[in-house]
């Protein structure tokens, strides 16, 4: 391949021809997608579009905005500049617009004065005060700059996020303890370089809302709790070296922090609001209901007592739970399925039962237990009331509310912040502020003449200027 | 609920009258200050509503055809101020379309419906302003585009009196298009920028391929890719007015058109039933 090849390669990539396939391309791929959209679900969409015919458009577009900017940058630079020697006939010749004003000479003061009023700078000569130059908006052209720029500051952004971003989940009962251990998570998808965040905070209260105690959330937030960095490391170590069960319907430590001065850090986080807590960003984006399991052997010993955490929501569903093995007590073993639905308001429609609302006015779970495949109990039953089947005792002595908390922590944000206003800032700055140019001149014999240069809108500044020069000559200037 | 009907049917009927006042009389600024009547009651039943519902009307189709309907009529008026006499031409292509709007948001349910969590944040409430304020002058540049190409078919021939005096000259109603699609390219940028930062904070991620994003993007791409066309292509005039009716196209789809999608395939939050029960 030889230079002039490599010389067009390089000036097609930097082309607007080029530009103009890739908004094509562009629009057909976002289709494309959009006509993906109405048929699989959303992950499967984001998933075509990392296929690789994206990345190839991916990196063509910033290719050309980058070499754009490159090749461009002399013209924006020269479009900034102030012209040397304004009332030459060079330069005059640049000027599209030329009316002849039929006013006086002395004219040119009163124009400067009315300039002024509407931003314009004014270069005038000051001996001959035989013209008057002013210019507005100068460096709208570096408008452009920015907005084209603003897409590098995106595509940085992106690329740090695709590195280091983590994204993960974890489930949490209210008094639950969040330390950002990997194994708190119930979902994770880190990027290739990042680790779990140092975040670490208590969960207090989940409290929903519903709309006339319908299916319709008006409000989710949960409060929780920041300050635990006095404890944090002893925490953590004392967590890494506890061989936890890892099963995910249990949870067997519940702490409540008690220090009055706690209160003073509760903050409260909702689904469409994110917290920032340590390095990451929370966000609380589901919940649930988590009844305390107490099983107890004739004798009234505890044997088994913790949270599940159930999918009971909304109310009348059902979900399943099976003693787990690490739990097997004194060589006991359970071998019972117990399916539990939970009803927040609970009544009776036709002999069966029913939740008259969303809200916990009355409490009831409805319980059936298998051993087996042989149910030995089915019914229904109130908070703290024991039933005993087998030679067990069981009851649900407590409610909690569960939360599904989303962790993000996205270094590349910033730079996607930056990015967006620089896109916006870039945009106002050249569309509405462009550069517009008037120029007086008086020649020898005393005649004056009316300029102007624009970048946008000739024909609209033309009316423009007329209008002004009509003021002129009609001296209301 | 009663006030507000009633003041959104006197701002319905002063438009009518505008429209009438533009046809009819010479002198502009009685439809001036008809229009601006008009948009005053429109201004109330919206903020009776918003008093009722204790938040911004800006969801589900009515409230936006509330919004769209008034952010047109809003423009209109300030056409008046412009030195390029095209405030009649506005009021007779654009404000029927307005009234379009409010009438098409009215076969939706009016009900009071109270927002789902994910609504209730300013980042929305603006996200939807900003919606509306590209909305607005991109259906202006619509309307400007549809009578340059009207009167390029009848090939400058236009012996209706009525029509030969309010319309502007060509190139002047081609640079207004273009001034009203910079200015909606520009809200349409802060809308998505807003809609980004939200997505973020509610899904994690900044974009998502939803439907609605994916149709705002090809309304971006084609304003850009006009703009660029314009620009650099010297695409003018009758080009430039069939790019524009293609670009309101995109327009209708990714602000009208998407209740119509799959239910479920969108998480931006759309009416769903007609008052007449249809889907």
């Amino acid at each position: 391949m030889n230079k002039e090849s490599i010389q067009n390669i390089w000036n097609f990539l930097g082309s607007r021809n080029l530009s103009v396939i890739i908004f094509i391309v562009s629009m057909t791929y976002s289709f494309i997608l959009f006509m993906f959209a109405l048929v699989v679900p959303t992950w499967w969409v984001n998933t075509i579009a990392k296929l690789v015919p994206f990345h190839i458009l991916y990196m063509l577009f910033f290719l050309n905005i980058t070499l754009c900017i490159i090749r461009w940058w002399p013209v924006i630079k020269s479009q900034c500049k102030l012209p040397a020697n304004p009332q030459s006939k060079e330069e005059t010749d640049k000027f599209k617009l030329k009316i002849t004003l039929s006013a006086k000479s002395n004219a040119i003061q009163k124009i400067q004065e009315f300039l002024k009023t509407k931003g314009f700078q004014i270069y005038i000569s000051e001996q001959t005060n035989k013209f008057l130059y002013s210019i507005k908006g100068r460096f709208s052209a570096m408008g452009t700059l920015l907005f084209h720029l603003s897409f590098l500051f995106l595509l940085f952004g992106v690329i740090i996020n695709l590195l280091f971003r983590f994204e993960g989940t974890a489930i949490l009962i209210e008094g639950q303890k969040f330390y950002g251990l990997r194994n708190q998570y119930k979902n994770i998808s880190p990027s290739f370089l990042s680790s779990p965040p140092k975040t670490t905070f208590q969960v207090d209260k989940i409290n929903p809302a519903f709309w006339e105690g319908k299916m319709l959330f008006t409000s989710l937030e949960a409060a929780i709790f920041q300050d635990m960095k006095i404890t944090q490391e002893n925490e953590i170590k004392k967590k890494e070296n506890e061989n936890e069960s890892t099963t995910e319907k249990i949870i067997q430590e519940t702490e409540i922090i008690q220090e009055s001065n706690q209160e003073t850090l509760r903050k409260l986080i909702t689904l469409s609001t994110a917290e920032k807590i340590d390095e990451a960003m929370v966000t609380l984006t589901g919940f649930g209901y988590a009844p305390e399991f107490t099983l107890k052997n004739l004798n009234d010993e505890i044997l088994i007592e913790h949270y599940l955490i159930l999918n009971i929501f909304a109310p009348g569903s059902t979900d399943t739970y099976s003693i787990p093995t690490p739990l097997y007590k004194g060589g006991y073993d359970y071998p019972y399925t117990f399916f539990i639905s939970f009803y927040a308001d609970y009544a009776e429609k036709d002999g069966k039962p029913v939740s008259k609302s969303m809200d916990t006015n009355n409490i009831a779970y409805g319980l059936k237990i298998v051993r087996g495949s042989y149910p030995v109990f089915e019914g229904i039953l109130k908070p703290n009331q024991w039933i005993e089947f087998d030679d067990l005792k069981l009851s649900f002595t407590d409610l909690k509310r569960w939360g599904n908390f989303r962790i993000v922590r996205a270094p590349g944000r910033i730079f996607i912040w930056l990015g967006l206003i620089l896109m916006i800032a870039g945009l106002i700055y050249r569309l509405c502020f462009y550069r517009k140019e008037i120029l007086f001149i008086e020649d020898d014999n005393g005649k004056l003449y009316l300029y102007g240069k624009f970048h946008y809108y000739q024909n609209l500044n033309k009316i423009w200027l007329e209008n002004l020069a009509k003021k002129i000559n009609e001296g209301l200037i | 609920m009663f006030f507000e009907q009633l003041f959104l049917f006197i701002a319905i009927l002063l438009y009518f009258f505008a429209i009438f006042f533009a046809i009819k009389i010479k002198k502009a600024v009685y439809c001036r200050y008809i229009l601006l009547t008009g948009i005053l009651s429109q201004l109330t039943a919206i903020i009776i509503r918003w008093i009722d519902i204790g938040h911004p009307p800006i969801f589900g189709t009515y409230e936006a055809a509330l919004q769209g309907s008034f952010f047109m009529a809003l423009f209109i008026l300030f056409s008046y101020k412009s030195i390029y006499e095209h405030f009649k031409a506005m009021v007779i292509t654009a404000l029927p379309l307005t009234i379009l709007i409010i009438f098409y948001g009215l076969a939706f349910n009016t009900e009071r419906i109270p927002l789902t969590i994910s609504e209730l944040n300013l980042w929305v409430d603006f996200h939807a302003l900003f919606a509306w304020l590209a909305f607005g002058p991109l259906t202006l540049a619509f309307c400007l585009s549809a009578i340059l190409l009207y009167k390029e078919r009848k090939n400058g021939r236009i012996k209706n009196n009525l029509l030969s005096a309010i319309l502007p000259q060509n190139d002047i109603i081609d640079e207004l298009s273009f001034r009203y699609i910079n200015f909606g390219f520009i809200n349409h940028t802060i809308m998505f920028a807003m809609g980004c930062y939200y997505s973020s904070i509610l899904q994690g991620t900044w974009w998502d391929w939803d439907p609605v994003e994916s149709t705002s993007l090809i309304t971006w791409l084609c304003i850009a890719l006009y703009i660029h066309m314009r620009l650099f292509y010297n695409w003018k005039e009758k080009k430039a007015a069939w790019f524009m009716v293609f670009i309101f196209f995109t327009i209708l789809i990714s602000y009208w058109g998407l209740i119509y999608l799959p239910q479920g395939s969108t998480f931006h939050i759309f009416d769903l039933e007609y008052k007449g029960g249809h889907g």
